[in-house]
């Protein structure tokens, strides 16, 4: 494949993410040719990826696959991020958005990770993600990524170098985002607790100034008594004496104040 | 009125029977007897008043002013604690009495069953609390119940807790007033309504 065949490619790829991206698998502006309906022989009966790229057409030399391999291999190695890479270079009978989402069914049926299904025949790029992508990725933000790794498409590199430099553009980008989305799941048992507990002051703080408002009166509640008909008793006006006592361990001196 | 309450003379601790003087029948207790045993009566602050240095002035002045907090709650009574030494031979109930009477710590107007103070006679250098009450309250709280008032602040007295002692002890005072005011549910007429009233019916 010549650079001049790639840059068309890339070119139309930009114009067609707007539309994928709402399907979850962006294509590249072009002549859908030759495709008949027929069966395939390129496209195995079942439809599970036996290793990380697959290549039946031979587009890429042994070196540029296993470079690839590898760095999808240590992808899912280190980052869980389960990717497999189909790449056709002649026209498929089958739609790619569904020879993807087969792919992706049978290989990756779950867990993070996905498909994705080059065909350079006719130029089209689909990428199939599992449900557990699709949580943390909103409409908008896979248009982004999808435009990002297409931006770092570089004519004077060999094709195998810009796969891999869009690969990991987008996986980095896809990566990055489940990273975040990690984090904010991290977050949400603090913010749930800080929240709680701030319910949990508030209203005990409420409660605690209402039992001081009611202790201190604040309310303004009085309370009144009848006045009683009594007999003054041993001269005394205002009392007669009604008295309790008790008695306590006296004072040392040296506890005057 | 608690049925169970019996009123008791201060000196000789037996029910109440007057002589026509008004004296006790039995020790002669009479008030004015009591003035040349007692003397005069020491400068004091209708709430606080500290002789015996039992507390610093700021907590002086914060337990006046929970004093006054509490005496909001009941606009007819006084709370008034007195930290003094009686004079030799005098017991320190009936100086009690004799400051209730002679002391001064509510209005002049404030007399017989009107009468609502409550005062609490703390000598801390013999360890002895007296807390006696107005005429009006005497049928509200009984010896028992003033009893268990200073009851509760012993723990303080012992620990020398002075101040303490005073806001736990009128705090139980005042509690024991509000469940009988619940009791009584008694809503005085104010006076403003009575001259309405009476002006009403001028027309």
């Amino acid at each position: 494949m010549n650079f001049e065949c790639l840059s068309s490619w890339l070119r139309g790829s930009r114009h067609w993410c707007a539309v994928v991206a709402a399907l979850f698998y962006v294509s590249g502006a072009c002549a859908a040719s030759g495709q008949s309906g027929e069966a395939d022989a390129r496209i195995p009966d079942v439809m599970k990826l036996k290793s990380r790229v697959t290549d039946p057409d031979g587009i890429l030399e042994r070196e540029e696959l296993r470079v690839l391999s590898r760095e999808l291999e240590s992808r899912a190695r280190n980052r869980a991020l389960e990717f497999y890479l189909v790449i056709y270079a002649k026209p498929l009978g089958r739609d790619l958005a569904a020879l993807a989402e087969e792919f992706q069914k049978n290989t990756v049926p779950r867990g993070p990770g996905g498909v994705i299904l080059v065909s350079f025949a006719d130029q089209r790029v689909s990428v199939f993600l599992t449900e557990e992508m699709l949580e943390y990725i909103a409409k908008d933000e896979l248009q982004k990524i999808l435009d990002r790794a297409v931006a770092v498409f570089d004519p004077t590199r060999t094709i195998s170098d810009n796969l891999r430099g869009m690969f990991s553009q987008l996986l980095n980008d896809l990566d990055e985002l489940r990273e975040r989305d990690r984090k904010r799941r991290q977050r949400v048992p603090w913010i749930v607790s800080l929240a709680v507990s701030a319910a949990f002051l508030f209203v005990g703080l409420s409660v605690a100034g209402f039992i001081l408002l009611r202790k201190h009166n604040l309310f303004d509640r009085a309370y009144y008594f009848r006045e009683t008909a009594v007999v003054e008793r041993y001269g005394g006006r205002m009392s007669g004496g009604h008295s309790a006592e008790v008695t306590f361990p006296p004072r040392p001196q040296r506890m005057r104040r | 009125m608690n049925e169970k309450s019996e009123l008791r003379c201060p000196n000789c601790g037996n029910p109440v029977v007057l002589r026509e003087s008004g004296e006790c029948a039995e020790c002669e207790l009479h008030v004015d007897r009591l003035d040349e045993l007692a003397g005069t009566v020491p400068r004091h602050d209708s709430l606080v008043t500290d002789y015996q240095e039992a507390m610093s002035p700021a907590a002086a002045r914060r337990l006046s002013a929970f004093l006054l907090r509490l005496g909001r709650q009941f606009p007819q009574a006084t709370f008034s604690a007195f930290f003094f030494p009686p004079p030799e031979g005098l017991p320190h109930r009936l100086y009690a009495f004799w400051l209730a009477n002679r002391g001064r710590f509510s209005s002049l107007a404030a007399r017989g069953g009107k009468n609502f103070s409550v005062l609490l006679l703390l000598d801390c250098d013999r360890g002895v609390a007296v807390l006696t009450v107005g005429y009006g309250l005497e049928h509200f709280l009984t010896e028992e119940a003033l009893t268990l008032c200073l009851e509760k602040g012993r723990s303080r007295m012992q620990r020398g807790d002075y101040a303490g002692t005073v806001r736990v002890v009128m705090s139980e005072v005042a509690r024991l007033m509000r469940a009988e005011a619940h009791r009584e549910n008694f809503v005085p007429q104010l006076e403003r309504e009575v001259e309405r009233e009476g002006g009403a019916d001028e027309f």
